[in-house]
């Protein structure tokens, strides 16, 4: 982590009881997709060998992807970061493979936030940056930082294509 | 204030092909089988056909559109009325076309592009409208406090424009470039397209063969001098059909300056001129394939923003600027069209050539595919066996000259060129600071110790956006270009 400059500002901790609920309804997921095909593999006569080792291939897999991600949590939050200059705004993810983007502010075209049922849940917001050619999304603020983050984004950006 | 005009009838053949074209390709099989059969299928497709034409007629017949000195107005929409306005200050290239038929009538057809990066298609499609009217936006364009024009027209004339579409009469300057016969040949000789095409051509002919021939090569098969005959003619019409693509698309090109704006123009049966205000292009790209560098040959491309309609490569959303130039000529031609830019580029950094230790980090994604698709394939069809190890060389190399020619320069204060390798190919893209729309530097657990990472740089290029990459690159220099982006602006 030495070698690897790390940005300032991080995001709300409840974010990661986002993820962690987000986890566990995909793993969900996959095991009623699961017993949905154990179901219609009742009614159809295959190769049913071949049918139970892929089962059980897809089944180990989420069990180990599911653990890997839940153990991941704290990482994934240490290294999932944002910092905002008068010049520009940084953002920084990954644990394994990290990347940091750094996109100036009079690139930014629009600003919105989101909020679905899990962010709802644990009082937190997304914030999606748009320049005209990607977008980017800070996840994890709570409402009063996502309101201020982006009012002095807005200023920001005002400043910074006046000075242009 | 002018009414608003019809589209010429002229166009509604081309609007109706445009529309039609996606269409064509899935019914026309289904309107072959039902002509065969009789059925009341084919009579269905027949009553189609003429509702769906009568309504795009319609379509076409309710589409208008007024020039006036502030902004394009278009209307259209047979149900739901839609109306358009494009303020001059917003067109980022205007493309025209004409095609045979269009030259007596005078009629030329219209794609303005903007920074709508929404829809990959120009924001206003002018099938047919009289070549006057086209002279008459480029005259207001330049009469718009936003277009830096070196020459203004006199006032008087624009109110003459306005009062009745009268043309406004230029003068043609001579080309900066163009493109002769001789060099439309070496260029269809050296582009990996050509070669593409003329694989493909090559499959669709031996399909073609006739089973009699077919079985007569089997026969031969042993005749070497059958072989190398067949292949050759195969190879000459192959390359022929290439050959007339090209003359077709890339007829007469030429690129003139004119003021602020850049004209291409190309094209035999259909000619089209695109028109690009300069503060408008994203990037330069000066590209070379391995037959290019053999033959001390470049290709130059420029990055605009805007719909796809004014791209002649979908692929890479770029247009031409010079298809083919000798490599000792591209800086100076680009000095002359686009003197804005200082094309004295110093010398690059090459960051990853000379570390011995990267080879493994770029040639292990290739290994790791390869090296066991080609050990299956030897197991299982041995005969073809030459095919993954062949990939395998020509990935490994791609690799190991990106290793050694990817590099980069920062000069002007403002200016950054990257050169990058894709698929043999040497790439050189030339951009301004405030046309790079984001920079990502990206690393790993495993690659952030050891002070190893990789740029992406993002631009705007059609409706999209290109990355272009520095791979396992060392972070100082990462950090060096960020800097160089994060400074600010003066």
């Amino acid at each position: 982590m030495m070698n690897y400059p790390l940005l300032k500002q991080q995001m709300n901790p409840r974010i990661k009881q986002a993820w962690r609920y987000s986890i566990l309804i995909t793993a969900a997921m996959s095991l009623v997709i699961s017993l949905g095909a154990i179901l219609v593999a009742r009614f159809f006569t295959f190769n049913r060998q071949l049918f139970d080792l892929l089962l059980g291939v897809f089944l180990i897999l989420v069990t180990v992807i599911t653990v890997m991600n839940l153990l991941l949590i704290p990482y994934r939050y240490a290294f999932h970061r944002y910092e905002v200059t008068d010049q520009d705004l940084a953002l920084q993810t990954g644990y394994f493979f990290r990347s940091t983007t750094y996109v100036p502010l009079n690139r930014i075209q629009h600003l919105e936030t989101k909020q679905g049922p899990l962010l709802r849940h644990v009082q937190l917001l997304d914030l999606n940056i748009s320049t005209a050619a990607t977008t980017h999304t800070l996840d994890g603020l709570d409402v009063q930082t996502a309101q201020k983050l982006r009012q002095q984004l807005i200023a920001l950006v005002k400043a910074a294509r006046d000075d242009a | 204030m002018p009414s608003p005009q019809h589209l010429h009838l002229a166009g509604l053949p081309i609007f109706l092909l445009q529309k039609f074209k996606i269409l064509f390709v899935i019914l026309l099989p289904l309107f072959f089988v039902a002509f065969k059969k009789q059925s009341t299928l084919f009579w269905l497709l027949i009553a189609t056909g003429i509702v769906l034409t009568l309504q795009i007629s319609l379509i076409y017949w309710f589409t208008t559109y007024q020039i006036t000195p502030a902004e394009i107005k278009i209307n259209s929409g047979l149900w739901i009325k839609k109306a358009r306005v494009i303020p001059y200050s917003r067109i980022q290239s205007i493309h025209q076309s004409q095609w045979f038929f269009y030259k007596p009538l005078h009629l030329v057809h219209l794609r303005i592009d903007t920074a709508n990066t929404e829809e990959n298609q120009a924001e206003a499609n002018l099938f047919a409208i009289p070549e006057q009217r086209l002279t008459l936006i480029q005259h207001y364009q330049k009469q718009n406090p936003k277009f830096n024009a070196s020459v203004h027209e006199p006032q008087k004339q624009q109110k003459q424009n306005h009062a009745n579409y009268t043309a406004v009469k230029t003068t043609v300057p001579p080309s900066d470039y163009q493109l002769n016969l001789k060099q439309l040949f070496l260029f269809s000789f050296t582009e990996t397209s050509v070669i593409v095409s003329t694989l493909a051509t090559i499959s669709i002919l031996v399909t073609l063969l006739p089973e009699n021939i077919r079985n007569q090569i089997n026969r031969d098969q042993n005749d070497v001098i059958t072989i190398i005959f067949l292949t050759a003619i195969i190879l000459m019409l192959a390359f022929s059909v290439a050959m007339a693509k090209n003359l077709l698309r890339f007829y007469h090109f030429q690129v003139r300056r004119q003021h602020q704006n850049l004209q291409i123009e190309y094209g035999l049966f259909e000619r089209q001129t695109q028109t690009i205000t300069i503060g408008k292009i994203q990037s330069v790209e000066i590209q070379q394939n391995l037959l290019q560098r053999l033959f001390k040959l470049s290709r130059v491309s420029i990055a605009i923003a805007g719909g796809q309609d004014s791209q002649d490569d979908a692929a890479t959303a770029k247009s031409a600027l010079l298809p083919i130039i000798r490599q000792d000529q591209v800086l100076t031609t680009l000095q002359r069209i686009l003197p804005e830019q200082d094309w004295t580029i110093p010398a690059f950094h090459y960051p990853t050539a000379q570390s011995h230790q990267l080879h493994w980090y770029f040639w292990r994604s290739s290994l790791l595919i390869l090296l066991p698709v080609s050990a299956l394939t030897a197991y299982f069809a041995l005969a073809w066996v030459w095919l993954p190890i062949l990939l395998l060389v020509i990935a490994l190399s791609s690799q190991s000259l990106r290793q050694k020619r990817q590099a980069y320069v920062l000069y002007n204060q403002d200016t950054l060129c990257l050169q990058t390798i894709h698929l043999l190919t040497e790439k050189q893209m030339i951009i301004r600071r405030k046309h790079i729309q984001v920079l990502t530097i990206k690393t790993s657990k495993w690659l952030a110790p050891k002070q190893y990472g990789h740029l992406e740089l993002s631009a705007l290029a059609g409706s999209s956006f290109s990355i272009t990459r520095l791979r396992f690159i060392p972070l100082s220099a990462a950090k060096e270009l960020v800097t160089f982006y994060r400074q600010s602006r003066r």
